[in-house]
């Protein structure tokens, strides 16, 4: 037994066309409209990638912008670090990675005798 | 060998202990002579703690235990020294962007440093390695609470970046808490001093430690200063001349634009970690070394010299009095 869907088919199927020079209106308003979906959704895409970018080009920027954080050298990125793991899986690794500690006055210039000389070892 | 003497030109009487450990030139200078034996004990048993903990050399080490351990991949429990000892090496990396790393030792092994230095002097057989990078810092993680460690299987740490200057800042602080007088101790050119005298103590600045013509001196008055180049700890493989400076990314000798940095800082740690990760760092040192605030002297392959955050210029003139010789 065949179908009643099928039989739906085939007569759609057997609907003689009409001829290109007498356009079907209601054809070329479908066609109309679904040009101008398409552009739409071109329009909303571009839109929707070009803003996920400038919050990640602006993230980026803010996280270097903002006084006081991190100092580590521009050159970081170049280095492993490992796995990702994130050292001592949430508990303290020990001394405060904060910042390298400055000296209290910088090094002045000596005339002295120098008994211990700093040097490559 | 050891020896001991007193400077003299100085308003406070300085003394001097010198000896030689890890391969490396050890001064003491306290500011009280009746003060050296004991600090000379107590200088002898920080570096025995260190050694014991963190010597990659020595079979028997901690470190070497914990090599041995982690290759199963779970945490294994180590000494609050050795805990120490690491964790001042993690901080090292993460203040350096991973620039100063301390898994650098198979990489360091590779190029044939694997034993102590004086064994390498007639060169090593090749081949020379190809790149590399180290498993990097992050792979090392370390449990406060249970004072446990874990290793990927594979990775062999080398704690020479900051351990030697680790041991100078606890023999220097050890010292002067329990003596009572200013302290400056030196370990292979990695200087830590407590409670200073007026004026500071003295420093020569040269490409190799002990150099008696360096070309320069500073004085300082705290923290700590350290010196790291490629002028002495070199050998050769398979012919080609290398050195024990890593870049982590390529795991070979890193190729700077300096021959010598000196930087100091509020520890002696502190000041070899800036003064190796600029090393790595090469030209961009120079802008990081002033973001974080540290004074350094950085000195090209050529020989010109670079001063950066309040370190003070070379003197036009060579200095007039040189580097107090060694007795011998």
């Amino acid at each position: 037994m065949v179908p009643s869907g099928s039989l739906r088919s085939i007569a759609v199927m057997g609907t003689p066309r009409r001829t290109a020079g007498h356009p079907n209106p209601d054809r070329l308003v479908r066609l109309r409209r679904d040009a101008a979906l398409e552009r739409v959704r071109s329009v909303t895409k571009t839109i929707a990638v070009a803003s996920v970018a400038a919050v990640a080009v602006l993230g980026v920027y803010i996280s270097r912008a903002v006084p006081g954080h991190s100092s580590t050298p521009t050159g970081a990125a170049t280095y492993p670090s490992g796995g990702g793991q994130s050292t001592g899986g949430g508990t303290s690794a020990g001394p405060s990675p904060s910042s390298l500690s400055a000296p209290n006055s910088p090094p002045a210039q000596s005339q002295q005798p120098t008994p211990v000389v700093s040097g490559s070892s | 060998m050891s020896t001991q003497q007193a400077t003299s030109g100085r308003s406070a009487p300085e003394v001097i202990y010198r000896t030689s450990v890890w391969s490396t030139r050890v001064d003491l200078i306290v500011t009280d002579a009746s003060a050296l034996v004991s600090a000379t004990r107590i200088l002898h048993d920080e570096l025995d703690r260190v050694d014991r903990v963190a010597n990659r050399f020595r079979a028997d080490s901690e470190l070497n235990t914990l090599h041995d351990a982690a290759r199963s991949g779970v945490g294994i429990e180590v000494s609050p020294d050795l805990y120490e000892a690491l964790a001042v090496a993690l901080r090292a990396a993460a203040l350096t962007g991973g620039a100063v790393d301390p898994t650098v030792g198979a990489a360091i092994n590779r190029l044939g440093y694997d034993r102590d230095f004086p064994l390498l002097a007639a060169g090593v057989p090749g081949p020379f390695p190809g790149p590399l990078a180290v498993p990097g810092w992050r792979s090392v993680v370390l449990d406060a609470e249970h004072s446990t460690v874990v290793l990927e299987p594979g990775t062999l740490l080398d704690l020479g970046a900051t351990a030697k200057a680790w041991a100078a800042d606890r023999a220097a602080e050890a010292i002067a808490d329990r003596m009572g007088c200013g302290v400056l101790v030196s370990l292979g050119g990695d200087i830590a001093v407590q409670q200073a005298p007026e004026g500071g103590f003295h420093v020569g600045i040269a490409d190799i430690c002990g150099d008696p013509d360096a070309p320069t001196a500073v004085s300082i008055d705290s923290g700590g200063l350290a010196t790291s180049g490629i002028g002495n700890r070199h050998w050769t493989l398979d012919g080609r001349p290398v050195h024990h400076l890593i870049h982590p990314g390529n795991g070979l000798p890193v190729e700077s634009a300096w021959r010598t940095v000196s930087v100091a800082a509020g520890s002696c740690v502190d000041a070899n970690t800036a003064s190796t990760a600029s090393m790595v760092l090469g030209e961009d040192a120079v802008d990081w070394l002033e973001g974080v605030g540290l004074p350094a002297r950085l000195v090209t392959l050529d020989g010109d010299v670079c001063t950066v955050a309040g370190w003070p210029a070379d003197p036009i003139e060579p200095r007039a009095l040189r580097a107090v010789p060694a007795r011998p």
